[in-house]
């Protein structure tokens, strides 16, 4: 997969004229994968939301592969190579294969793309038996692989996960495990949110910390690595202002 | 002055006789309120789409502005249009008075309100993962809105329902800028206003009929629709 890497400078959102966070630097390349912790309501799905163009930040500088873009164009980008899958992913009232198939099919992909696509993915996320069964009927567990599924077909560069392992029983985390293990294995960059940061640790090397709207590198004893600057060998990183 | 019972006989006959008279009001009162519904719904579809889901400067008060017209009535709607599109109204050069286009114009005022009003009540309660997902996965934002409109497509269908309803049993605006001219602007509502003045009451009864069944019939596609959309 081609390097990739969109830097976000002085990203700022506020919400009722409470600042939510204040970014000076925030870069995210593929093939890496990063821990975003913070505790309930420190604003991490507001910010994966916004890294993904779903929430327009208040203020960002965007440089997009090296060029500088305004946030229209990379918001166009975005949308075709961040994805962003929520808590409990939002299953479409339609089959497994139909929910897989969605981006390609709004995306214009060919029909034999399509179905290549869906085979493969429906084999990727062990999803075979359940593929005409109606996305909603499903448990909490195979909605997320139906999901992981839906965002593998569209070959993202990077792939945001809110709270991937949430409400999901040991069989159930264990196959969601596995199958974000293969995304980074195919060079997908991953960002992961925990309020349990233990959780997933063993996924990730990198961790940072959204904490009263600055965001903190940890290092591995859990501690906040002050004076953050830029790195080569960190996929996302903070610089202090 | 015929008897109730004699009065509803000589209906169901006038009915199935196929009285070309009787039909020709029907079809009539069906075509204008379905081209009415065909204009406004999309429109106000999309609007209520925007105000639920978009901010912009006047969405709180485009909310008043339909929640107001929801309650004007249609007498008083009827008396606007006829204002402006007599002779001497500022719209009197178009000619539309007496026309069936005023009567689908008229129709469209009193149509909107109650379908944009509903829509958007249907809109603000759907799930706003349905709109991110879209988004995510490379929908584009018309895309994204049909997805959303497919998922709340029985909400919206009740809407419609509820202003085709509104319309085709409305009398008072029809009246006035139709003028209920035989064969050419006399509906359902009208029609029975006027054989009602004069006695004629198999006539009434027999469009009545008509409209109850309209009623029934789409009461009962929109359960039938509903029943498999249940709740999850």
């Amino acid at each position: 997969m081609k390097p990739y890497s969109i830097t976000f400078r002085h990203l700022q959102k506020h919400f009722n004229k409470r600042t939510l966070f204040t970014i000076p630097e925030l870069t995210i390349e593929s093939g890496k994968c990063v821990l975003l912790s913070g505790i309930n309501g420190s604003g991490k799905s507001t910010l994966l939301k916004t890294i993904a163009g779903l929430e327009k930040p208040c203020h960002a500088d965007i440089i997009h592969n090296g060029k500088s873009i305004d946030w229209r164009s990379a918001y166009k980008q975005i949308h075709k190579e961040i994805i962003y899958l929520h808590q409990n992913p939002l299953m479409f009232d339609a089959s497994v294969a139909d929910n897989i198939t969605y981006g390609m099919r709004k995306q214009g992909f060919s029909t034999e793309t399509i179905c290549s696509k869906l085979d493969n993915a429906l084999q990727w996320a062990e999803l075979e038996a359940l593929k005409n069964n109606n996305a909603r009927h499903l448990s909490g567990g195979e909605k997320q692989r139906v999901a992981l599924a839906r965002a593998y077909v569209l070959s993202p560069k990077i792939l945001l996960l809110d709270e991937a392992f949430s409400n999901m029983d040991i069989e159930g985390r264990k196959r969601t495990f596995d199958l974000i293990c293969k995304l980074k294995d195919e060079g997908i960059g991953i960002i992961l949110t925990s309020h349990e940061a233990t959780q997933i640790i063993s996924l990730t090397k990198h961790h940072i910390r959204l904490e009263n709207g600055q965001l903190l590198e940890i290092n591995h004893k859990g501690n906040v690595v002050s004076n953050v600057a830029k790195s080569g060998n960190l996929s996302l990183v903070q610089e202090t202002a | 002055m015929e008897s109730i019972s004699g009065a509803s006989v000589h209906a169901l006959q006038l009915l199935f006789s196929g009285n070309a008279e009787l039909w020709n009001i029907i079809a009539l009162s069906f075509s204008v309120s379905l081209k009415a519904i065909l204009i406004a719904a999309p429109v106000a579809i999309v609007l209520a789409f925007l105000m639920a889901y978009q901010r912009f400067p006047g969405r709180r008060l485009l909310i008043y502005l339909f929640n107001t017209l929801l309650s004007v009535p249609a007498v008083v709607i009827g008396l606007t249009l006829y204002l402006l599109f007599s002779r001497s109204g500022p719209m009197g050069d178009l000619k539309l008075l007496f026309t069936q286009d005023a009567m689908i114009i008229g129709q469209i005022i009193l149509c909107m309100p109650l379908i944009l009003i509903m829509s958007h009540a249907t809109f603000q309660a759907s799930d706003r993962r349905i709109w991110e997902t879209a988004r995510t996965l490379g929908a584009s934002r018309i895309q994204a809105m049909l997805t959303v409109m497919y998922d709340i497509r029985f909400g919206l269908m009740a809407a419609l329902i509820a202003g085709f309803g509104r319309i085709v049993a409305e009398v008072g605006c029809s009246m006035m800028i139709g003028g209920n001219i035989l064969h050419h602007t006399r509906n359902i509502p009208t029609a029975i206003a006027l054989e009602t003045s004069k006695g004629e009451f198999s006539q009434g009864i027999a469009l009545g009929i008509v409209l109850l069944i309209m009623a029934m019939t789409l009461n009962v596609s929109l359960s039938l629709l509903q029943g498999k959309g249940e709740m999850i």
